[in-house]
């Protein structure tokens, strides 16, 4: 799991919601921030932290699931047991009978190491359907503008502000463009953009380009790339150029 | 987080108690199996429970100990036993905490962590199983590897010099160090006996012959006149300067507890730190850090 900050204020919210997903799900979770968001300053009132965080969700709380005294007494713990979202009750030190050995390797149930092709697949596939539950309970898309547009902007982090001004820009001048904002690239759940047509996301080499980026959006959502690499941050203009460039392979910088 | 309510007080387990269903995959001959079956029955001497007690190692041959005892059991990344270990001590510092693990793991991409495992003087032991060879690897040379050693990747023989493990705990502050050898389980019991009642950070050396990649003249080095006994050499293990000459003694291979002094542990300056803190403070921030030991 991959969390990206979009300024400073945001820090605190996906730091509390990384802890919060690395416990409950028992997955690592990795917090990006750029030299935008780690070098900005921002004074934030407490009070609003804390407020916000509890009404929008983002601070919860949860008892970390652990064997039941049932499992322990009648020797039936297994720290890795199959369950509905991948997640298996924890022992640590100090809880009786409940001692297990974490293998650096793939195991089964019980922890011992094993190569067995079905018990590393089952094992495999109990990780990963984590990301599932994950991703239905913390909602990471944020949406602004028109969902009917037929432009979408996908970035993360701090391109936010670009994106948005970007399609603040769109707006004054006529277009529908709105802009979805996901902490988690591949976060998009199902059904999110049917209206879309053409998806502007921020490329990995830098600059933004115009494609289909997710497999569930519609077919036509694909479109030419383009960026400006280097570094640069980005900037309102460069995405509202994109949008020019529809369906053209403009190749450079917009 | 806290703790299921305990049950009664348990009886002291036999040395079987501690093996884990599950066979050891190192190769016949191997000295860690003397290891192992050694600290079942330290274990078992010490009446430690296996829910107190945690077993943490890094990635090689003697690194699948932990697999082999019915305790708490962590295989951490190559090289990282005894940052694991302070994370589980600190969590709960009820627990034993224990790492074992080989002369690769330890001194080579785990080399950073010992000095700074030495200065912190956490109460946890390390038992290094020191073959002087990568073992799992099939053989290469490792830090502990003496000069002109020749192997399947240094025809000509070890051109760099070794590591003395006991001179590097000595130099880095370690508070209990002692040397023992695979073939003698009551030796190295009573090493890891008073390794582990030791308060603060003890280590303990393991010459464990990997007869596959070194050869039976290994495991012959380690018997005989290969070995002195220290216990019998009237050695005071609270004079550095006597511990720093029988560190690298040449051929023979000085057995013993080579270093023992008390300094005060992690432990016990948390506890002294916290006391004052609370004389001035308020104790709020205190009750918070409590809400995390289980």
């Amino acid at each position: 799991v991959v969390l990206a900050a979009v300024d400073a204020k945001d820090c605190a919210f996906i730091t509390t919601q990384a802890f919060y997903i690395s416990e409950k799900y028992q997955v690592p979770v990795l917090v990006l921030l750029d030299q935008f968001v780690g070098q900005r300053v921002e004074t934030v009132p407490r009070r609003e932290l804390l407020e916000r965080g509890i009404e929008e969700g983002w601070i919860r709380r949860f008892d970390r699931a652990t064997p039941t005294r049932e499992e322990l007494a009648e020797n039936r713990y297994h720290r890795y047991k199959q369950t509905e979202n991948g997640v298996s009750p924890m022992s640590f030190p100090g809880i009786e009978d409940a001692d297990y050995i974490a293998s650096g390797i793939e195991h089964n149930e019980l922890g011992y190491p094993v190569s067995d092709v079905d018990v590393h697949r089952r094992m495999h596939a109990k990780r990963y359907k984590k990301l599932d539950f994950i991703k239905e309970e913390m909602k990471f898309m944020r949406h602004y503008g028109d969902p009917q547009a037929r432009i979408g902007i996908l970035c993360w982090g701090s391109s936010k502000g670009p994106a948005r001004q970007a399609m603040l820009q769109a707006e004054a001048e006529g277009h529908r463009h709105p802009h979805a904002d996901p902490r988690l690239p591949d976060a998009a759940p199902r059904g999110h953009g049917a209206g879309v047509h053409r998806l502007l996301r921020e490329g990995h080499r830098g600059g933004f380009q115009l494609q289909r980026a997710i497999s569930h959006l519609p077919e036509d959502a694909g479109g030419p790339a383009g960026g400006e690499g280097g570094g640069s941050p980005f900037r309102g203009r460069h995405a509202a150029a994109r949008e020019g460039a529809e369906g053209e392979d403009q190749g450079g910088a917009p | 987080m806290s703790l299921p309510e305990s049950s009664e007080p348990r009886a002291n387990l036999a040395p079987k108690d501690y093996k884990r269903d599950l066979k050891p995959v190192w190769c016949p001959g191997c000295g860690d199996f003397g290891v192992v079956n050694a600290l079942y029955k330290t274990l078992s001497d010490l009446g430690l429970q296996r829910h107190e007690t945690a077993v943490i190692s890094g990635i090689g041959c003697s690194s699948r100990l932990p697999g082999y005892v019915a305790a708490y059991g962590f295989n951490a990344l190559h090289g990282r036993a005894l940052t694991l270990a302070t994370g589980v001590k600190l969590a709960n510092p009820r627990t034993t905490t224990l790492v074992a693990g080989g002369d690769g793991d330890g001194f080579a991409i785990g080399m950073g962590h010992f000095p700074h495992a030495a200065r912190r003087n956490l109460d946890m032991t390390y038992i290094l199983m020191d073959n002087r060879i990568y073992g799992l690897t099939k053989g290469q040379l490792s830090p502990t590897s003496e000069p002109d050693l020749v192997t399947k990747t240094s025809s000509l023989g070890n051109i760099e010099r070794a590591i003395d493990p006991v001179t590097l705990a000595l130099a880095t502050g370690v508070t209990f160090i002692a040397r023992t050898v695979s073939t003698n389980i009551k030796h190295m019991t009573e090493m890891f006996s008073r390794a582990i009642k030791h308060s603060g950070f003890s280590f303990v050396q393991v010459l464990s012959p990997c007869v596959t990649f070194r050869g039976k003249s290994q495991f012959k080095d380690y018997q005989g006149d290969g070995v002195t006994y220290l216990e019998q050499m009237g050695h005071d293990p609270e004079d550095f300067h006597a511990a720093l000459g029988v560190a690298n003694n040449g051929d023979v291979y000085q057995l013993g507890v080579i270093y023992h002094v008390h300094q005060e542990s992690f432990g016990e300056r948390y506890t002294r730190l916290r006391e004052a803190f609370k004389k001035d403070k308020s104790a709020e921030l205190l009750d918070v850090v409590d809400d995390f030991l289980p």
